[in-house]
């Protein structure tokens, strides 16, 4: 048992805001410009089907598993992870994975908020298009002004920061209840769009035609990193959500909803931009390029494009946010409830941290373009390196090892309550054997 | 299985027809998407004909009975000009009054003393269920009037 006793944070009102907060975590950028290309390039239907394996067998299980220990313990990841350690008659180290994902947490943020601050540029950017520079141009004269990135990065940061020190109730809680309804709206929105103005046949084709020709082990390695990155695992945030879960909520369901709604999120985000991107006869494309330049193309070129187009760049930065928020909170949670500052000075604290880091981010794009923090690496590309291909698997593998192997069983029934038999003997399998080894495997092809 | 769980059970059954009509055109194309679409449209027609005839059902000494009963054969009325359109081939107009009528038939059931009545699962049941059958009519919209599509083209 721990002695020192730690400072409380509240829990979420109702069943649904640890849903939306979760969800609203997972979903992130990564699933509205990554998921879809990736979905389309590696087999359409085969892939979607090999990735709703990996949730199975990999996401749903590592996030159950984070959720147990986060809601046991109701304390910030470090703390979580340490008292089970304790409980389970292990050694107190395991904290070490606590640590990993709010470290990944805050350099993830530090350049999320960079990219999500081009969003809430291209908010603007997109209702006053002209034909003056083509959408790659003007994405350049973007990213080349620091000044810009800088202001649009703070702005960005600043909304996270105060979302997040307004508490668990009062701001992530009643935040979430706004923005993911709203995100669920304007995506439909622009799927609805996308239905009756795209070329929404050619669309599906590319999302959901299965061509098992495509599938080598390379989809299969996809389908895996896809599987757990997008639900946002090994950074500590869903087990920050979970310290907050209220006790009568079912863990198991909840997360199958969690990973269901994160799912459809991504592909209804790939109705909704592919249409338009095949209407225009424009290469499909993931990431910066994709909505960065290829949608404001389509977007200058279509009738109420100044109104579409700011409506998706709405639903991409309200997904960020929804996402930055997570990344924040499990490093506010460990500071405030040891009691080392109060709830909104340690927000203020690692924000301040992320947005001074995120300043390297912004110049990597232009004046520190040749500089390399790590060999080969510029300065964000070196953040994005430590983050999601070292600490977040690393991060993932521990707890899937931890819950497997080391975790009492008791203290694992007792926080899942009544599950069917096989379901629980599933779980026990896959987060013994096959989540470790599968994000070992990531692990392994992300770093050679 | 209570009576709410039957009728639920054949309510989304009856809902498949709806489901497959409207998407089976986005997967398939062509020629026979017309068909498929006015089979949803002939199909939801009987259905709105066969609700109409409910409000002759309801309780008769409810509030409003009687002026129920005149809206009900409204609805039957329009079942039979949706029928009507898509026989003259106005699919899109027959799509929309579809959609309508649908939806404006869930809310006069919802106003009566019988509907509120029902169990809590009742009335859940029966607004998805008109939500999921708009829904299925404004994807046949979506397929119509997308210039990608086929009817359009052709």
């Amino acid at each position: 048992m721990m002695e020192k006793k730690l400072k409380s944070h509240g829990a979420w009102i109702g069943k649904w805001t640890f849903i939306l907060a979760a969800t609203g975590s997972a979903v992130g950028l990564g699933n509205i410009w990554g998921f879809p290309y990736k979905a389309g390039t590696n087999g359409g239907g085969a892939f979607v089907l090999i990735y709703l394996m990996c949730i199975i067998m990999i996401g749903v299980p590592i996030m159950i598993s984070e959720i147990i220990i986060g809601r046991r313990a109701g304390n910030s990841p470090i703390n979580a992870m340490k008292r089970t350690a304790l409980d389970s008659n292990t050694t107190p180290l395991w904290q070490f994975v606590g640590w990993s994902g709010i470290t990944a947490g805050v350099l993830i943020l530090s350049f999320y908020s960079v990219i999500a601050g081009i969003c809430l540029n291209y908010i603007f950017i997109a209702a006053s298009s002209s034909d003056i520079l083509s959408s790659s141009e003007q994405f350049g004269a973007v990213i080349e002004s620091p000044g810009n990135l800088l202001f649009w990065h703070s702005i960005f940061m600043l909304l996270t920061f105060l979302i997040v020190s307004a508490g668990v109730k009062n701001g992530i809680g009643r935040m979430v209840k706004i923005l993911m309804p709203m995100l669920g709206f304007l995506l439909i929105f622009m799927v609805i769009y996308a239905m009756f103005n795209g070329a929404f046949i050619k669309a599906l084709e590319f999302l959901f035609a299965p061509d098992f020709s495509n599938v080598t082990a390379e989809t299969f390695l996809s389908a895996m990193g896809q599987a757990f990155f997008s639900l946002s695992l090994g950074m500590g945030s869903i087990m920050a959500y979970g310290a907050y879960m209220p006790k009568d909520q079912k863990v198991v369901p909840t997360s199958f909803t969690v990973a269901s709604l994160d799912t459809l999120v991504a592909m209804l985000a790939g109705l909704a931009i592919f249409p338009i991107i095949f209407a225009f006869n424009l290469e499909p494309n993931s990431g910066p390029g994709l909505v960065f330049v290829s949608m404001l193309s389509a977007f200058n070129q279509m009738q109420f494009g100044q109104l579409i187009g700011p409506t998706f760049f709405i639903l991409l930065s309200i997904a960020a946010l929804s996402s930055s928020i997570s990344l924040l909170e499990p490093g506010v949670a460990y500071l405030s409830e040891e009691g080392f500052l109060s709830r909104r000075n340690s927000a203020l604290a690692i924000s301040l941290f992320a947005w001074i880091l995120g300043i390297g981010t912004a110049l990597s794009f232009n004046v520190l373009s040749d500089f390399n923090l790590t060999p080969g690496r510029n300065f964000l590309d070196s953040m994005d390196f430590i983050a999601n291909q070292i600490l977040l698997p690393l991060g993932g593998m521990l707890i899937a090892i931890f819950v497997g192997w080391f975790m009492k069983k008791e203290l694992i029934t007792n926080e899942v309550g009544y599950v069917n038999p096989i379901i629980y003997k599933l779980w026990r399998f896959f987060i013994k054997f096959i989540a470790p080894a599968s994000v070992a495997l990531i692990f392994i092809s992300q770093i050679l | 299985m209570n009576i709410t769980d039957i009728k639920s059970t054949f309510g989304y059954i009856g809902f498949l027809p709806f489901a497959v009509f409207s998407l089976i055109p986005w997967i398939i194309g062509g020629e026979i998407s017309k068909t498929l679409i006015a089979f949803q449209l002939g199909y939801g027609a009987i259905i709105i004909t066969f609700l109409g005839g409910f409000a002759w059902g309801w309780r008769d000494d409810q509030k409003n009975q009687k002026f129920n009963l005149s809206i009900g054969i409204g609805f039957s009325l329009i079942g039979c000009l949706i029928l009507l359109l898509t026989f003259l081939k106005m699919i899109l107009t027959s799509l929309l009054i579809s959609i309508f009528s649908f939806y404006s038939f869930y809310i006069f059931e919802k106003s009566t003393e019988d509907f509120q009545n029902k169990d809590a699962d009742y009335q859940k049941f029966r607004k998805i269920l008109t939500l999921l059958v708009c829904i299925s009519f404004l994807i046949s919209v979506g397929y119509w009037i997308n210039p990608y599509s086929n009817p359009y083209l052709s």
